[in-house]
């Protein structure tokens, strides 16, 4: 964590953003957790013969809300898995001209799925599309998703101004083996 | 078929200059939709994939065994499977790293992640090689060679991610994946032999243990034995789905991390957020995959190969071959997660178009992918190994995986010829 110093600064600044990693950080943690809990209590009731009703459809929205919440984090951490085989070649000054290109080019992408992702849960909710067994309401999952999603917009524009303003080195390291490519491959 | 092609040369261009893969998927996938059906199509389209791949039940099964591996990396148990190993096999010639490739594919068993197996083991296997003498190409190379197994033998995050991306049965493919584990353990076996005999002074022998002391270092490994058959032998017996089984296996590695003493507050807290980030990251690529593959449908591009196939007269074989071959030049460029999600949304519409099996083509794509983590200039297997391990280059590192190398393609040649290696145990399922 050393070498995240922008996002590091402007935590002690606004501490809005260390807020948000800490509450990101522990939904995630929570929902993994009650995620394996709830499927594993609903496997040994069914042996008892009293399954959890609809437990599935919990273990679907926790999968969903899983997912949203740990994107912002690993945009945050600039994790997201890249193909670093050229890298080398590359001359420096290129390659940071290119790292705030693509910063620019996912912060378009991000924008554009959050808007039509908004678009899309108020189409569920006006619906009222509602799951099978539970009859919840799927619209305030997706809203959450685009929720997530507008945050994950804000922080690549963040990670273009560190990129512009303070001109942090690119994160880049070719063989950077971490627990969590660990866990990918 | 030329709009897809472009397509795909301009997101290689983009992610071998570093934009972030999913990204690059989801930009190049819609804009290439976009130019088909509109923009508006194209966003409705990505956005609905998006939802849809997020909620999914069957897709539960990906963070869950995620966190399994996440708890199990932290149980040591890999130090109980190299001495078990290592009291059978030690004391014959390049017997310590026949051990270390035993152990390897034991702690597959567990593991659903060849590089987290070819760190653990390159822990607990690399001192001993050290200690009595073995040349560190092959100390090295087998450690990164045995790790790919994590990945061949069941759980394997990689055959969970080809299962959802060709919504192929994620039970059978675990399943389908065990005889050829067994496999490449004797292939790599043989290739220890190989190499010894070439130059004993390689891998000279540890001394033997009694025969009667050697079965309280197997008793100590139950923990993995008891995990692997009640997650795979639970799957296999059809009583527990993939997702449960995963549910259950992490569970029982968290139980088995606590009584080991080895869960700290601040460990438990870190494997759950470990696991968690770790699906998304992998999700993020998933949904750029999804869109991608739906552009290159609607643009036609399994269609128009399916008709280049079909006149090209190749056998189903031939296809085969010819799908490898490309499998292992990407291989040298791609990592595991990207190569599978780039390449299976193009090949698997062949594969059912041919009548193939698509378990068969999984166990394929895996064993191609497990190449791939050995060979030059990216393999990440034999990074990880070289990180851990002081005073070996990296060239020498990919000199001791060579000989194993060709045995890996011995076994996918097997597999290819010989299907049944992958199929028997699917087709004796519930």
């Amino acid at each position: 964590m050393s070498n995240r110093s922008g996002l590091e600064d402007t935590r002690r600044e606004f501490n809005v953003a260390g807020w948000t990693r800490g509450a990101l950080t522990a939904l995630v943690a929570l929902v993994m957790f009650a995620m394996m809990m709830l499927t594993t209590v609903d496997v040994a009731g069914r042996a008892l013969g009293r399954p959890i009703r609809g437990s599935f459809e919990i273990v679907t929205f926790m999968l969903a809300i899983l997912i949203f919440c740990s994107i912002p984090l690993i945009t945050w951490d600039e994790k997201h898995i890249k193909v670093n085989l050229f890298d080398r070649w590359i001359p420096a000054s290129i390659l940071r001209a290119l790292n705030v290109l693509w910063v620019m080019i996912m912060t378009v992408v991000m924008a554009g799925i959050t808007y039509r992702m908004w678009i899309q849960a108020k189409l569920m909710a006006e619906g009222q599309h509602i799951t099978g067994a539970l009859e919840w309401p799927i619209a305030p999952v997706v809203y959450f998703m685009t929720l997530m999603c507008g945050l994950t917009t804000i922080i690549l524009g963040f990670l273009i101004w560190q990129k512009l303003v303070q001109r942090t080195e690119p994160v880049a390291s070719t063989q950077e083996i971490s627990a969590e490519n660990a866990g990918v491959d | 078929m030329e709009i897809s092609l472009v397509a795909l040369a301009i997101l290689l261009l983009l992610a071998f200059l570093g934009l972030p893969l999913g990204f690059a998927m989801i930009l190049v996938g819609a804009a290439g939709f976009a130019m088909i059906r509109g923009v508006t199509g194209a966003l409705a389209m990505s956005t609905q994939q998006i939802v849809d791949l997020s909620m999914n039940f069957d897709f539960t099964v990906l963070p869950l065994f995620i966190l399994m591996g996440a708890f199990v990396h932290r149980a040591n148990l890999s130090q109980e499977l190299y001495d078990a190993a290592n009291s059978w096999l030690g004391h014959r010639r390049g017997g310590l790293a026949r051990a270390t490739v035993v152990a390897c594919g034991g702690f597959a068993t567990i593991s659903g992640s060849s590089l987290a197996t070819a760190a653990t083991m390159t822990k607990v296997a690399m001192p001993p090689m050290r200690h009595y003498g073995y040349d560190d190409r092959l100390a090295t190379g087998t450690i990164a060679a045995g790790g790919t197994l994590g990945i061949l033998i069941p759980p394997s995050v990689p055959m969970v991610i080809y299962g959802i991306l060709t919504e192929t049965d994620i039970g059978k493919l675990f399943i389908a994946g065990i005889l050829p584990g067994v496999v490449m353990i004797l292939l790599y076996n043989a290739s220890i032999t190989a190499a010894t005999l070439y130059r004993p002074e390689w891998g000279p022998r540890a001394p033997r243990i009694p025969l009667r002391e050697r079965w309280p270092y197997l008793a100590k490994v139950w923990g993995v034995v008891a995990l692997f058959v009640l997650v795979i032998g639970g799957i296999y017996g059809g009583i527990f789905t993939p997702t449960e089984a995963a549910s259950i296996g992490a569970f029982g590695a968290l139980i088995f991390v606590l009584w080991r003493r080895r869960l700290t507050w601040h460990s438990f807290i870190e494997s759950l957020v470990e696991a968690g980030r770790t699906t998304g990251i992998i999700f993020a690529v998933g949904f750029g995959a999804l869109i991608f593959s739906n552009f290159v449908t609607i643009a036609g591009l399994p269609r128009d190969l399916v008709q280049l196939i079909n006149a090209s007269q190749l056998s189903s074989t031939g296809v085969i071959l010819l799908i490898c071959l490309i499998y292992l030049v990407l291989g040298c460029l791609l990592d595991s997660l990207a190569m599978i999600l780039l390449t299976v949304p193009v090949f698997f519409p062949i594969i059912v178009s041919l009548g193939l099996d698509p378990v068969w083509f999984g166990i394929i794509v895996i064993i191609v992918v497990e190449i791939g983590l050995i060979t030059p200039p990216i393999g990440l297997n034999v990074f990880v190994v070289h990180s851990m391990v002081d005073g070996v280059t990296l060239g020498r590192v990919f000199q001791g995986v060579t000989p194993f190398f060709f045995a890996s393609l011995v076994g996918l040649l097997l597999i290819i010829f010989i299907p049944s290696i992958a199929l028997l145990l699917p087709s004796m399922m519930r």
